[in-house]
């Protein structure tokens, strides 16, 4: 019983909580129950007829992981892939099923934990809002984080383009 | 039990419900034929029983009812009271064509076909009220005395129905009672309809085996009296409470709103409650599972809802699981042994460590084919349709057909057999309406007035092969082609193979029958028996003799998941190709390739021109592609070249779907994984030639 309550607590807590990535300059969160684990960069294959921002395929243990390259798919300036850049897999809901995808970022920064005081919606920051993608700003002690939403971004990455 | 473990008893019962469909069918079939009837006869009735009692069980009336007329009337068979007749025959069949109807819809308020339903009830009703006058004609002839003298019971005094309330309390059983015994008693005094009442049977945590949870509500229609039945609970008054009622003039009861009613033999529902007991018990340990694991429960019914629609179970023959278990074992066991020999506190033995590994590779491979063979089903459960179709086809046709069935028991994986269920009935079709001649022209003609038909299944090495033979009139190359120049499907100038034409009758729109009648002729049936074989990675062929036949072969892979793979590399890509779609590779010569405006490149290839395809551009791949080879693969029945740049080895892959986690792409299978853990794509041959054509076009 106690035990549970524990749990309850645990996952209240991670609730939270926000892995934090670079892409040049700026730092990005995204909420760390959605995120299954971290890959170092490696080799891929690439995906014909696909859009420019998918860059590929990998194997993570035997599932075949499409890999969105988040810099191309926020129209930020391409950089070569170094041995920082780091492979964040995410499990995104689209269309009801359960995606795993593999999102490709500069390099991975902290965790953080954010209540809801210390996240601003971006309904209420007018003018500063990146369309449904972005879901607020999150403010640490000596810095501000941007959050993504997660599960549209996946999705119109998968549905935009094709060939 | 809560509302998701009925639902997973419901469909249980639809899929034993589909089994004992089949088994009715095929009983019904022999019983046609005029074969040795009585042990049909009794499984057919058995068949009917399971499907009357389980439908009541689980609310289905409209099933439960016409298959109680159907075995009323299998049971006047049964016992010898009337004789099999090819008109009861058929009535049955169409009656069991509607219980199918019902369980393919599963729903318990299916009213399918509820008009016909009604008809063939009172046609089933009717015939057994005839057999029954035939009866009392000869038991007024002395013959029968004992229906004689049950007549003579009834003049004494009328028939009554009483409705008995039958409510043991929980102490009953553990008093050493029995309600079976009790009911039998009933039942022996005249026919009893028995309503099961399932309502206080308490979850299974509060279970208690000792303690008696049922009770019945009974209908007994016949000539005892109310105290003849109390006579029969005197001994258990005080461990139940009984009440009798008298409900005549006769009118069944109607199921009361929330019980769970079962209008079948006591005894079926007494040996049915402990087996669901335990199936709830399963099902509530997996409740229990997937709360315990918040997360994974949730990522679960997120899949489940998505997937509703496709769950599907399988029967599972126990020696094959036996088998699995056994090499689970033995892989355990290898494990042990490789933990063992290279422990590093000790020196490594390289010889049994190597020897260990060959151990391992062999477990490994076992096991990979015998969880395959769990989705492998024999194609007899595909075959098993075809007597029935044959028999209706051919009355309704006026023809004579003899059918042949080999190989049914080759062994298919279970989605390429569901999916070629469709096509082999029209295949089948075709061949009995259009390939085989009536008998009058068939004797004219010196062939033997019935038809034949065969059907062959056997497996060439990664592929099973079906043929579906008639010896019938074969194809009219001249009338098929001048018919696709008419639907302008062939243009005028084209010249063409007999083959060729042969492989015509799969093009969309084409047809041969002058009339568009039920049976077929609307041309649309041929190309997409081809368009679904396509899909499954087969390839489908016709080959005839005008005069003498036609014989259509199907080459279909074992299975989806695993296919045999040709490796290949366009420029610095490693791409596999299936390799039953593969004809042949051949070198390019600047010869042999030329560019035609409009089309594209093409190349010769054994006297006929092949549109090429350029993978590496289609795709573009990055790097240096000279592309000096073509492989020609067979799409839609037309040939293709695509051009790679070099042959690497064959192999069985794994076909992994993009679209679990990414989406499909035009011209990609799907995905493997290689032995070195990288990705490699399989082509998808039908499709990159669809994309090209259309590329081409703009």
């Amino acid at each position: 019983m106690q035990l549970q309550e524990e749990n309850k607590k645990a996952i209240v807590e991670t609730a939270d909580q926000f892995l934090t990535f670079m892409l040049g300059e700026e730092e990005y969160g995204v909420e760390i129950l959605k995120v299954q684990e971290i890959k170092s960069w490696g080799p891929y294959t690439p995906l014909p007829k696909s859009p420019e921002h998918v860059l590929g395929v990998i194997n993570l243990r035997g599932a075949i992981v499409p890999m969105i390259d988040l810099r191309c798919r926020f129209d930020l300036p391409s950089v070569e892939y170094t041995s920082t850049t780091a492979i964040i897999i995410v499990r995104s809901v689209v269309e009801e099923q359960i995606r795993i995808i593999g999102l490709v970022v500069d390099r991975v920064s902290e965790v953080y934990h954010l209540d809801n005081e210390a996240i601003q919606e971006t309904s209420d920051a007018t003018g500063l809002a990146r369309g449904e993608y972005i879901r607020g700003f999150g403010q640490t002690e000596d810095k501000m984080v941007i959050l993504i939403n997660l599960d549209p971004i996946v999705e119109s990455s998968l549905e935009s383009g094709g060939f | 039990m809560d509302d998701d473990d009925i639902k997973e008893l419901k469909l249980i019962f639809l899929d034993e419900c589909l089994e004992n469909i089949e088994l009715l069918e095929q009983g019904l079939m022999q019983m046609g034929e005029g074969q040795d009837c009585e042990d049909t006869l009794n499984e057919v009735f058995r068949a009917a029983h399971s499907i009357k009692g389980g439908a009541a069980t689980f609310g289905f009336q409209p099933m439960s009812e016409i298959t109680h007329y159907m075995e009323t009337l299998l049971d006047e068979m049964r016992s010898g009271r009337r004789s099999v007749t090819e008109d009861d025959v058929d009535l049955l069949l169409t009656g069991l064509d509607i219980v199918q109807h019902i369980q393919q819809e599963g729903r318990v308020d299916s009213n399918a076909d509820h008009d016909e339903r009604n008809q063939i009830q009172k046609l089933l009703d009717e015939s057994v009220e005839k057999g029954k006058t035939t009866d009392q004609a000869s038991a007024s002839d002395g013959e029968q005395a004992e229906t004689a003298s049950k007549e003579a019971i009834s003049e004494q005094r009328p028939p009554a129905k009483l409705g008995i309330a039958f409510v043991p309390n929980r102490e009953f059983i553990r008093r050493g009672n029995d309600p079976l015994l009790l009911i039998r008693e009933i039942s022996r005094r005249g026919e009893l309809e028995t309503v099961l009442d399932l309502t206080s049977v308490p979850e299974w945590s509060a279970y208690d085996p000792s303690a008696s949870y049922l009770s019945w509500q009974l209908e007994l229609f016949g000539t005892s009296t109310k105290e003849d039945i109390r006579e029969i609970f005197e001994w258990v008054d005080t461990d139940c409470d009984v009440q009798i009622t008298d409900i005549s003039p006769a009118e069944t009861i109607k199921t009361g709103g929330e019980k769970t009613a079962a209008v079948s033999q006591t005894e079926n529902s007494l040996e049915s409650v402990p087996e669901s007991g335990v199936t709830s018990q399963q099902s509530s340990t997996s409740v229990a599972e997937n709360k315990e694991s918040t997360t994974e429960s949730k990522k679960a019914t997120t899949k489940n809802v998505s997937g509703g629609g496709e769950a599907s179970s399988i029967r599972i023959a126990t020696d094959k699981i036996d088998q699995l278990i056994n090499l689970v074992g033995e892989l355990v066991i290898t494990q042990s042994m490789l933990s063992r020999v290279s422990d590093p506190a000790t020196e490594i033995d390289m010889e049994e460590l190597r020897e260990r590994m060959a151990d391992l590779e062999h477990n490994t491979r076992d096991l990979q084919e015998s969880v395959m063979q769990v989705r492998m089903l024999p194609l007899s459960s595909a075959f098993s349709r075809l007597p029935r179709l044959v028999r209706d086809l051919s009355k309704k046709l006026n023809k004579e057909v003899e059918l042949v069935v080999e190989g049914g028991s080759t062994e298919l994986d279970k989605t390429v057999l569901e999916r070629m269920v469709d096509p082999l009935v029209h295949l089948v079709r075709n061949a009995l309406d259009h390939g085989l001649e009536t008998p009058d022209k068939r004797a004219n003609a010196g062939k033997p007035r019935a038809g034949r038909l065969l059907l062959n299944a056997r497996q060439e090495s990664g592929s099973v092969v079906i043929e579906i033979s008639d010896d019938g009139n074969g194809i009219d190359a001249e009338r098929v082609l001048s018919i696709a120049r008419n639907k302008g499907i062939v243009s005028e100038e084209e010249e063409l193979s007999e083959d060729q034409i042969n492989q015509l009758i799969f093009a969309p729109g084409f047809s041969t029958a002058e009339q568009v009648s039920d049976v077929s002729g609307r041309g649309v049936g041929m190309d997409v028996v081809r368009r679904n074989i396509l899909d499954l990675g087969g390839r489908v062929q016709v080959h005839s003799v005008y005069g003498s036949g036609t014989k259509i072969e199907i080459n279909l892979p074992l299975s989806l998941a695993i296919l045999d793979g040709q490796l290949i590399r366009i420029a610095d890509q490693v791409f596999v190709i299936p390799i039953l779609s593969i004809i042949e590779t051949l070198e390019i010569r600047q010869t042999n390739v030329s560019d035609v405006p409009g089309t594209g490149e093409v190349c010769l290839f054994r006297g006929e021109y092949l549109s090429m395809v350029r993978i590496a551009d289609q795709f573009r791949l990055p790097g240096d592609s000279p592309g000096r080879l073509i492989v020609v693969v067979d799409t839609h029945g037309r040939r293709e070249g695509l051009v790679i740049d070099e042959v690497l080895g064959q192999q069985q892959v794994v076909i992994k779907p993009l679209d679990k986690n990414y989406k499909n792409v035009p011209g990609l299978a799907g995905a493997t994984i290689m032995s070195d853990g990288s990705v490699a794509l399989i082509l998808d041959p039908a499709n990159i030639s669809e994309h090209s054509l259309l590329a081409n076009a703009a």
